[in-house]
């Protein structure tokens, strides 16, 4: 091999060696693939679980004994036998706010995009991208609200002794929890992602030039979005009786 | 004899960057994790109805995520985060201070950017874990030595085994990735630094912060459940669980960031001229391992978070009186499980076919069969999981299967040696320290891999799961051929690091006692496991006496060969003998640049006109 | 030219090294592997026995192979004098050997695989069978519910009234166990009769054994399942029919 300049980089004047923007931004590209790749690997490891303990709990376990606590009592003040039955195999369901949650997710990755897409067009002066940025972060807001409240009805059920009663949740509800609670902290992180875009533009250094992080953020969000829909559609297919 | 450290002490002025790193360190890191840890500790265990002991499962996770965020908050690992988020990047002088220029020493005890002193910091880290798993291997093999528990308890063995796999898994995962895809994969494929040098700081001191959980978890409370954390022991064994489990999690962070980073280096960062086909081996073994371990170790986050769930919440993912089942467990755990050791395996290999060439003064032989035979193993591995399951009574129709997937890994694994051997052929063998390793390996690795067939065949499994026989083969395999790939790397590119060589006199001494050692040890332990001895047991029938005390002896050989090793790695970083930059006249890039080796490794970015294999060829 | 008799040689001397390394490792693998083995009190041990056997006379001159070229290398090959060595030979790969590798390889795991399928699938050797099959009623004679719990293993015997600490087994009939734990993961594991199968909380796990040898073997647990998992072992007898109807006999009624 020769070892001579290969002009791939420039100096600026305090010696600093940069590479073209366009060269930073497909290393960036890569990279948040490959994190997708390995966000795709562990929405697989819950979908097992799902599919797992729906597949061995067809009748027993899945859905267990199932109810709520009766008015008023608390833990503490729990017996056995305390709790309100429930009949209504849709009411045992936690899956009625599933395609809420999902479309406040996909509202907020498409509000995203079309604040990308303004910010890229040729508009010089174009000062709306940061209300797109802390929109779409608002609409997550919702589907964590949404999520939080849907995790409220997970079933559960109560092993109660001679002193002292524990809640427990049936595998369906494990299940549950256990996506809700995945679906949570995507969301967070698309909140703090949206918030830096935010201000990032508002301070100008996003702009009409500079958009590849917004493109990037983007990728994460929308796989978000699309992990939702994928979500929502194994929970309502196979919810199980 | 010139030379003092003096071409390594700084020549300029320290940048005037850095902003809050000025002041934070590991120190402060300490400080600042013990603080978060109490305060989480506190607040959780007056909010939350403990049981009173100080320390539920709720309040001991709770207090190791303030662990986490105070150490890299005290590192400054979260500084570059925040600065985006508020939109004030780091300027030309900050990044300057982060890569430690003209900082020295110092430079290594602080969240630093340069590749070249994180590959130096993994170094510490690994030396660090080994000394762990090392010493609480001699506890094990201490109250082995003869029948009857006269050096622990059973309780404390429990913990001692299951601690020292942890650590020991963690200790090979990192071993040659993390100081040498960190240190010198960048330097090989011609660029100035990794992809992301402020996440290659961020995945180092990540797993540093996980290290204390692990290690303190033999601390807090009981564990005995092994490395492999079934359920349902895992879910009744004593709060240091939790810790186990919360330093898996920040591993798998750290892992994660790190296979990303190694990933975009190799495929976004060559140098012009440097195409797929001229990269160095270990480059290749980088990369694939990178990607392997990031199919893998999501499992591993999913399966200790359900675990801890269960404890913690009371979900019912493996409580089978709740509907649950251990078996998904077990899946979800040897899903991770079984890549995870070719990832171990892998970037191993790579060095010690880069080795081979240079000690045999050959061109690699047959350079497309060492890519297919590793991307295979790694492509395959994915299919095998399950064989760790043969004898639990899960889905008995799926063992010829599994068994079929399993064997047929013998023929990548097989196609290494021959690479091996096809460049030792004819060769001008170079017998300096780094070879020893090369013929240890292969010696060793026969044995290990073939002992992994005879696993694989599910009516001998039948006999041998869960026997000392599988602790022998995976040891032959962990320890007689990972290590051993580890150490040779170590002194291979030693001269690159520190301008001295390893002292020989002494490597070669260890080399000895290690390898003997390691025979000793295990060999012995095959015959316990043949004669029906099972595994992780405390304490054994008179029958095993006398093969145990033949493996602890072993066991104190190969401690004496190591602690030989660390002793020389320490005297020869100062005052060994001065080496120059290309001390194995060596032809990938690492050894054409000056040694130490500059800040941003090139004057300027070179020109490749070939791969760096043309030994014995025209130039 | 000096290259071609040069490789001849090699190859020669490889050669034979080579087989005699392979004699040793056949000579370990038909003598050693058996001796090293317990007693075999079972067909399928005995057909686990032989299968170590085969393997190990299967792997020696793969591990001979290895061993010889690095010895060769050790010696012949090695550079002897100061400074660095000289250039090899460029050879970049060799196709036919690569191949020859390749389908050798192939060919002897494909032999291994055949011998191990081939043995999973008859009767008596496979390791843990299907819940269902033993609903279904299966060719097991007897029956022997096998429950563990930390840290002790109890056995009793459908059909009769007995339950007992102790493992009884009449020789030369097929008995079918099913196991569960009653709390954690154990291993249930006849060392001399060559099976094993997990003891899972909840689940039903079954494997089956044709006892062949009149004597007392032992069974250890093999999954960690806590503080006295080293302690978790018992004994099984296996006795004449006669005596095994005198024991179940003998053994206290427990409803």
């Amino acid at each position: 091999m020769t070892v001579t300049d290969n002009h791939t980089e420039h100096q600026d004047h305090s010696g600093a060696h940069h590479e073209a923007p366009e060269v930073v931004d497909g290393r960036q590209r890569l990279a948040i693939w490959l994190f997708i790749g390995g966000d795709f690997v562990s929405m697989g490891a819950l979908m097992f679980t799902y599919l797992y303990l729906r597949g061995v709990n067809t009748t027993n376990g899945w859905m267990s004994i199932v109810g709520m606590p009766t008015q008023g009592r608390t833990l503490a003040t729990l017996e056995a036998g305390d709790y309100t039955p429930i009949t209504n195999i849709e009411s045992k369901l936690s899956t009625s706010l599933n395609w809420e949650i999902v479309l406040a997710l996909v509202v907020s990755a498409a509000i995203l995009w079309i604040g990308e897409r303004q910010l890229r067009a040729a508009r010089t002066n174009d000062r709306s991208f940061p209300f797109y940025a802390i929109l779409a972060s608002a609409a997550a807001t919702v589907a964590i609200w949404l999520q939080l409240e849907q995790l409220q009805k997970v079933p559960q059920y109560f092993v109660s002794s001679n002193d002292s009663s524990v809640l427990m949740h049936t595998t369906y509800g494990s299940a549950m929890m256990a996506l809700g609670t995945s679906v949570i902290i995507h969301a967070v992180i698309l909140i703090l992602l949206g918030i830096g875009l935010t201000i990032r533009s508002a301070r100008g250094v996003i702009s009409h030039d500079r958009w590849f992080q917004v493109r990037l953020v983007r990728f994460f969000w929308v796989w978000v979005a699309v992990s939702s829909v994928i979500l929502g559609g194994m929970t309502t297919l196979f919810a199980g009786h | 004899m010139t030379t003092t450290l003096e071409h390594f002490t700084p020549v300029g002025a320290v940048p005037a960057g850095g902003g809050l790193h000025r002041r934070l360190n590991f120190f402060t890191a300490l400080i600042s994790g013990g603080l978060f840890a109490f305060i989480a500790w506190a607040l959780s265990h007056h909010f939350l109805n403990s049981d009173g002991s100080g320390f539920s499962d709720q309040v001991t996770v709770l207090a190791s995520i303030g662990w986490v965020l105070g150490f890299e908050l005290g590192i400054g690992a979260l500084t570059p985060i925040g600065r985006w988020i508020i939109g004030k990047d780091q300027v030309h002088d900050d990044e300057l201070y982060l890569a430690g220029k003209n900082m020295g020493v110092r430079r290594h005890w602080k969240y630093c950017t340069d590749h070249k002193v994180v590959g130096v910091q993994y170094i510490v880290v690994t030396a660090i874990l080994l000394g762990a798993g090392g010493i609480l291997a001699m506890g094990i093999r201490t109250n082995l030595m003869t029948p009857g528990l006269h050096f622990v308890n059973q309780q404390v063995y429990n913990s001692f085994l299951s601690v020292h796999g942890m650590v020991m898994i963690l200790a090979l995962i990192v071993a040659v990735a993390g100081p040498w895809a960190n240190f010198v994969v960048p330097i090989m494929v011609g660029a100035r630094d990794m992809a992301f040098p402020r996440l290659n700081a961020l995945s180092l001191w990540t797993l540093v912060a996980a290290i204390p959980l692990l290690l303190g978890s033999l601390a807090i409370g009981g564990l005995d459940m092994g490395w492999v954390t079934q359920a349902p022991i895992s879910e009744q064994t004593g709060v240091g669980f939790d810790l186990f489990a919360m330093s898996i999690v920040t591993f798998t962070i750290s892992t994660t960031v790190a296979g990303i980073n190694t990933i975009c280096t190799v495929m976004t960062m060559r140098t012009k001229g440097m195409n797929l086909e001229r990269l160095p081996i270990f480059v290749w073994a980088s990369v694939v391992a990178a990607a392997l371990g990031l199919y893998a170790f999501p499992f591993f986050l999913v399966v200790m978070s359900l675990n801890l769930a269960d404890r913690m919440v009371g979900t019912s993912f493996f409580v089978a009186s709740q509907g649950g089942t251990g078996w998904l467990q077990e899946n979800l755990f040897w899903l991770m499980g079984h890549p995870e050791v070719y990832v171990i395996l892998i970037p191993a290999v790579g060095a010690l076919m880069e080795i081979t060439t240079v000690f045999a003064r050959k061109p690699l032989f047959s350079y497309r069969t060492a890519l297919g035979s590793m991307v295979s193993l790694a492509g395959l591995s994915a299919l095998v999981w399950a064989h760790h399951m043969f004898t639990t009574g899960w889905a008995p129709s799926l063992g010829g299967p599994f068994m079929v997937t399993t064997e047929m890994i013998s023929i990548p694994t097989g196609l290494m040696f021959l690479v091996i051997l096809g460049t030792l052929w004819r060769g001008n063998i170079w017998m300096r320290l780094p070879m020893y390793w090369v013929f240890g390996f292969l010696f060793n690795f026969i044995i290990g891999g073939v002992t992994g067939i005879y696993l694989s065949d599910i009516p001998v499994d039948n006999q041998m799961h869960g026997t000392m026989f599988v602790v022998a083969h995976f040891h032959y395999v962990f320890v007689g051929s990972v290590l051993f790939g580890a150490i040779g790397a170590l002194c291979f590119w030693y001269p690159k690091v520190t301008g001295r060589f390893l002292d020989e006199r002494l490597g070669k001494l260890s080399f000895w006692l290690v390898f003997v050692g390691v025979q000793v040890t295990f060999l012995s332990m095959f015959v316990s496991g043949l004669r029906g001895m099972s595994r992780r047991y405390s304490s054994y029938e008179m029958i095993f006496e006398h093969t145990n005390l033949v493996s602890t002896m072993g066991a104190y050989t190969i401690m004496a060969g190591m602690l030989v090793l660390l002793g020389a790695v320490i005297t020869s970083w100062t005052g060994g003998e001065p080496s120059g930059p290309n001390p194995w006249k060596s032809k990938t890039l690492e050894w054409l640049v000056p040694t130490p080796v500059p800040l941003e490794n090139f004057e300027v970015l070179p020109v490749i006109t070939s791969d760096p294999y043309t030994y014995g060829e025209a130039q | 030219m000096t290259n071609q008799n040069d490789n001849k040689k090699h190859h020669r001397d490889i050669f034979i090294v080579w087989a005699l390394l392979t004699v040793i490792g056949v000579l370990v693998g038909l003598y050693a592997t058996p001796w090293l083995m317990p007693k075999s009190a079972s067909h399928t041990m005995s057909m686990g026995i032989l299968t170590m056997v085969i393997f190990t006379v299967a792997a020696a001159p793969v591990a001979a192979l290895v061993y010889a070229v690095c010895l060769y290398a050790l010696t012949i090959w090695r550079h002897r004098g100061e400074g660095v060595p000289a250039d090899g030979p460029a050879i970049r790969g060799n196709g036919p050997a690569t191949v020859l590798w390749l389908v050798g390889s192939t060919v002897l795991t494909l032999f291994l695989l055949i011998w191990g399928l081939g043995l999973l699938g008859s009767d008596q050797s496979a390791g843990a069978k299907a819940s269902i099959e033993a609903a279904n009623g299966g060719s097991a004679e007897i029956t022997v519910d096998v429950t563990a719990q930390q840290w002790l293993w109890s056995f009793s015997y459908p059909g009769t009234h007995v339950k007992s600490l102790d493992l009884y087994l009449p020789v030369n009939k097929d008995v079918e166990f099913n196991v569960t734990s009653k709390d954690v993961v154990h291993g249930f594991w006849i060392v001399q009769m060559g099976i094993k199968v997990n003891a899972n909380p909840g689940v039903i796990t079954t494997t089956s054994v044709t006892p062949d040898k009149i004597g007392t073997y032992t069974i250890r647990c093999t999954e960690i399942c806590g503080l006295d998992h080293a302690f978790m072992m018992t004994k099984v007898h296996v006795v004449s029919e006669a005596d095994f109807q005198k024991w179940l006999a003998s053994q206290p009624t427990r409803i």
